[in-house]
């Protein structure tokens, strides 16, 4: 089929699976904690007050009304207020979402490039000494949680050996950047400030780093894997034969069909980083969306809650998205075969 | 005697000699069995074998805060001055346990659910349970455990609740897909053909070939839920203190560094030594099992 | 004539989780240039481990025990990568016996042969832009009588039939010139229908471009009518070589003699027979002639020392079995 109508369909799926997230964590978070009203209003409050907050927050109605209330309110843009603090939810995604997509974004450059280059290596020398010691360290790496990993590094890079700072967006000292796109790396290149930029980078490499060490080893043995499993093919004895050089044969004909399983665990990837994002980001004292949603959380901001699953849904479906569009187009079979051809 | 043949059919009918020697093949597999048979020990004898097991509770002992590790106290004392060492250990309890009851409350619907929902593939059972577990998915795991734990009185009951409660759709999902695979060979409609009840033929034909992969992510899973649970405890959201949960433990002594790092340091390299020995005794169980469908 | 390519004495094993497959156990094995030779032998006697013994594209649990091979006087075993590769684009080629398993199935055909006109050395990569090489593609593809070669370039492997992927392996095979075509069973995983087409598409190319050209099958009927001279190999042995109407009609070795007449007639009397016995375990293999625990006249000798494959009469009919070579 075509990559449009593949792409469609995915949506289309994907839009259904929301809805369903919505109304899912939308009851969970209106009927377990008891009464929303009363946790909103505060244990000391006297009755009259939670009632007026009931009725003001309209936790009177009937759960499916609230429901259509609300998803009415978010296709509206309004994502409701914050149940604790009473500040506007939109504005409070605007202000720390882009911090937590940069760091999202470095750690997964980090992790591809890493997995590709451990994987290659292995792969080509399987059984070997890099072969062993990538495979090695690759298993520590996958059974590390982000947040030992965090503090481990924070506690090595930061404490002892001082190479890079502790936490923050910035050094203490550096203003930020006019914001344009609330993108503190965008906006500091457009104004020119290299200086921040620089500041700003070198703030994001151990969070980064923190974020997607588990993934990248994952990715890396089945990068590995893959080669090994392929090296031995007829295709590739094949492409030998011929006397193609090894470069080619290597980087193009062994790589290709052997990353695509790895290509297909990315999606699963992004997912990691999004939610070691709400431990790490912690222990940095990150400026970012997660940092605010384990707020939140802590805080039992229902509102708060119901929101941020909603927009983490909504962004681990487009990645998902865009991975599948990727795997498709490396591999041929997947999108001209799905009708079982 | 009786007991000693049936031992005997089964190994023989599970082929249990081949796969002990293919598994065994590989080092690695082999060092994550024995890791977790030690860790599995160590969970089980806890009280027997710890020097201060009551400071795994309530009991504290101010007046030894702070110390670093001797050979009084192995791993040091933390804040209230307990026993790291002992703590450590009782927290491979609490983590074992956690995942155990995960495990058992979550693996039997998820599995029946993915074998019905693949036996009767493209019906409206296959669509209303898959697009059900498709929700769960539609968020990250970690995300969605923290979400649902968040709205609940933080504990380590309602951590293990959290979790049970999302991660079902895992094995549904799994189950679905071997069943797919197997659903239309040809051993499974000659059972078909001959009249055999739907329910008998999911249990007794489809299930055993998917045993492999089940097996596998079960081991896996482990390692998966002691780090979603100790996610959980670290923020807060899971087991409180004093309960000796690794995770707990790591964030309770995280505001110690870098001066008193043994108490955060030993919770945390607990963890990773649990998980990667499940991760690799997984690892070795899936090789099996790969090697067999070849 | 010195030979053009020469297999001496060649052991190859094979590591694996259960023991080593002592597979190779000293094949000799002779071609002069434009000779058209043949190998017959079981599944799993070691036809294919020997083809790419040569090419040097053994798995990579091959371990080299012994012996020697020789092209045009290089050493094959020692020769060095860059001289490796030279000889694979000007000399030699391989066809394999599955062709889809030889295409890799992530690369459009154009890829594919695009990159083996490319790197083939007859000229300039600069020269070897994309619609130039797709000219060339064209042109291969045309030689191999398939229809359509603008829609075969354009389609992925899984997209072709089983007869069209093997024209596409034979066109990237031949697209350049070459000494020496190895075909590996090239009809086995065909339709019956298909195999007398591609079988034929091979000789032809073979006598217009005069190769040579060494034919690996187990069908019998294919071998005779298509080769001069026949190898047949048991076990990891050559034990017997001759002139094709020559083996056929008066076969020595007693393996030899029991696969033909295993062979199903459809006129005459009586039932085929076949060997009693199977195949020897190539971790334990029986010492000796391998073949000695099935053989109706294994004597003591043959239990204690292998045969070596020698000339019988002066008509180039050669056998390794003890009943011929007395000493």
């Amino acid at each position: 089929m075509r990559m449009s109508t593949f792409i469609l369909r995915r949506t289309f799926y994907i839009v259904f699976s929301l809805f369903g997230l919505s109304i899912l964590v939308f009851v969970l978070a209106r009927v377990l904690p008891g009464d929303p009203a009363r946790l909103a209003a505060g244990n000391n409050a006297p009755a009259w007050a939670v009632e007026q907050l009931r009725k003001q927050l309209g936790l009177d109605k009937p759960l499916y009304i609230q429901y259509f209330v609300w998803l009415n309110d978010v296709f509206h843009g309004n994502l409701g207020y914050s149940t604790t603090t009473r500040v506007d939810i939109s504005s409070l995604v605007i202000k720390y979402l882009p911090a937590s997509i940069e760091l999202i974004v470095l750690a997964a450059l980090f992790q591809i490039a890493g997995a590709f280059i451990l994987g290659i290596i292995a792969g080509r020398y399987s059984y070997k000494a890099p072969d062993n010691l990538i495979r090695l360290v690759s298993y520590i790496g996958i059974s590390i949680p982000a947040f030992v990993l965090a503090i481990i590094l924070q506690l090595v890079f930061s404490y002892y050996f001082k190479i890079f700072p502790t936490t923050g967006e910035l050094s203490t000292g550096i203003a930020g950047p006019h914001t344009v796109t609330g993108f503190v790396t965008i906006d500091s290149l457009i104004a020119g400030k290299f200086n921040v930029f620089g500041n700003a980078l070198w703030h994001m490499v151990l969070p980064a780093a923190a974020l997607c060490t588990g993934a990248m080893c994952q990715d890396a043995r089945i990068i590995r894997s893959g080669m090994v499993e392929n090296k031995d093919k007829d295709y590739i004895s094949m492409a030998k034969s011929q006397g193609l050089p090894d470069r080619t044969v290597t980087l193009k004909y062994l790589l290709k069909p052997s990353m695509i399983p790895a290509v297909t665990v990315m999606g699963l990837d992004i997912a990691a980083l999004m939610a070691n994002a709400f431990l790490v980001e912690d222990i940095f004292n990150w400026p970012g969306f997660a940092n605010l949603g384990l707020n939140f959380m802590i805080n039992k901001d229902l509102n708060g809650i119901v929101a941020l699953v909603l927009i983490i849904g909504i962004m681990y479906a487009i990645a998902n998205i865009i991975v599948d569009v990727i795997v498709a187009y490396l591999d041929p079979r997947i999108r001209l075969m799905e009708r079982g051809q | 005697m009786q007991l000693m043949e049936k031992i005997r059919t089964i190994a023989k009918r599970y082929d249990i000699k081949r796969k002990w020697f293919r598994f065994s093949r590989s080092p690695l597999s082999v060092v994550g069995l024995v890791v977790v048979a030690v860790v599995i020990f160590l969970a089980l004898a806890a009280p027997f074998i710890t020097p201060y097991p009551r400071q795994a509770g309530l009991q504290t002992n101010l007046r030894d805060k702070f110390l670093p590790p001797s050979s009084k106290n192995l791993f040091g004392t933390d804040q209230l001055g307990r026993d790291v060492f002992t703590r450590t250990i009782f927290g491979f309890q609490y983590s074992l346990m956690m995942a155990g009851v995960v495990l058992l409350l979550v693996v039997p619907p998820g599995v029946v659910l993915g074998l019905i929902a693949g036996y009767y593939r493209g019906g409206w059972v296959d669509m209303a349970i898959m697009r059900i577990s498709d929700v769960f998915i539609a968020v990250p795991p970690l995300v969605l455990a923290l979400s649902i734990a968040s709205v609940l009185t933080p504990s380590a009951f309602n951590a293990m609740m959290a979790v049970s409660l999302m991660w079902w759709p895992w094995y549904t999902r799994l189950t679905y897909n071997a069943t797919s695979s197997v659903r239309n060979e040809y051993f499974v409609q000659a059972s078909e053909v001959m009249g055999e009840n739907s329910f008998r033929i999911m249990f007794a034909e489809i299930l055993p070939n998917c045993l492999g992969s089940i097996l596998t992510k079960i081991t896996l899973d482990v390692g998966w839920v002691i780090l979603l649970g100790s996610a959980l405890s670290f923020v807060g959201l899971g087991a409180q203190p004093p309960t000796p949960d690794l995770g707990t433990m790591v964030a309770g002594g995280s505001i110690f560094l870098p001066g008193q790092w043994w108490i955060s340091m030993f919770p945390a390299v607990a963890i990773i030594v649990v998980i990667l020995g499940f991760n690799l005794l997984g690892d070795g169980i899936r090789d099996i099992f790969v090697e067999e469908t070849r | 004539m010195e030979p053009f390519l020469e297999v001496k004495n060649l052991s190859v094993g094979f590591k694996t989780y259960l023991g080593k497959l002592n597979v190779l156990n000293g094949v000799d094995f002779t071609l002069r240039e434009s000779e058209k030779v043949g190998i017959i032998g079981e599944s799993g006697c070691g036809k294919t481990s020997t083809m790419k013994a040569i090419l040097g594209i053994l798995a990579s649990n091959a371990v080299i025990e012994g012996g020697g091979i020789s092209f045009r006087g290089h050493d094959m075993l020692k020769i060095r990568k860059k001289q490796l590769n030279q000889i694979r684009r000007k000399n030699l080629t391989m066809i394999f016996q599955d062709p889809t398993a030889a295409l890799n199935p992530v690369f459009k055909i154009e890829e594919l042969l695009g990159d083996v006109i490319k790197y083939s050395g007859d000229f300039d990569h600069e020269k070897a832009t994309k619609k130039v090489l797709r000219k060339k593609s064209i042109e291969a593809l045309k030689e191999v009588s398939l229809p359509d070669p603008e829609r075969v370039l354009d389609s992925y492997p899984f997209q072709l039939s089983g007869g069209m992927r093997q024209r596409v392996c034979i066109a990237m095979s031949l697209a350049t010139a070459k000494d020496l075509l190895i075909a590996d069973e090239p009809t086995t995983s065909l339709d019956v229908t298909i195999q007398d087409q591609v079988l034929r598409l091979m000789k032809d190319l073979v006598n217009k471009r005069n190769l040579s050209i060494i034919l690996i099958s187990h069908a019998l009927g294919t071998i005779r009518n298509t080769v001069d001279t026949v190898y047949v190999m048991y076990a990891g042995n050559m034990i017997e070589s001759s002139e094709t109407a020559k083996l056929f009609s008066n076969p020595l070795h007693p393996y030899t003699q029991g696969l033909l007449k295993s062979v199903p007639k459809l006129s005459g009397e009586g039932f085929s027979e076949g060997i009693p016995g199977r195949i020897p375990d190539y971790i334990n293999p029986p010492p000796g002639c391998r073949f000695n625990p099935r053989c109706k006249h294994a004597m003591e000798i043959c239990r204690k020392e292998r045969p070596r494959l020698l000339e019988v009469n002066a008509d180039n009919h050669k056998v390794a079995c003890w009943l011929y070579n007395k000493g």
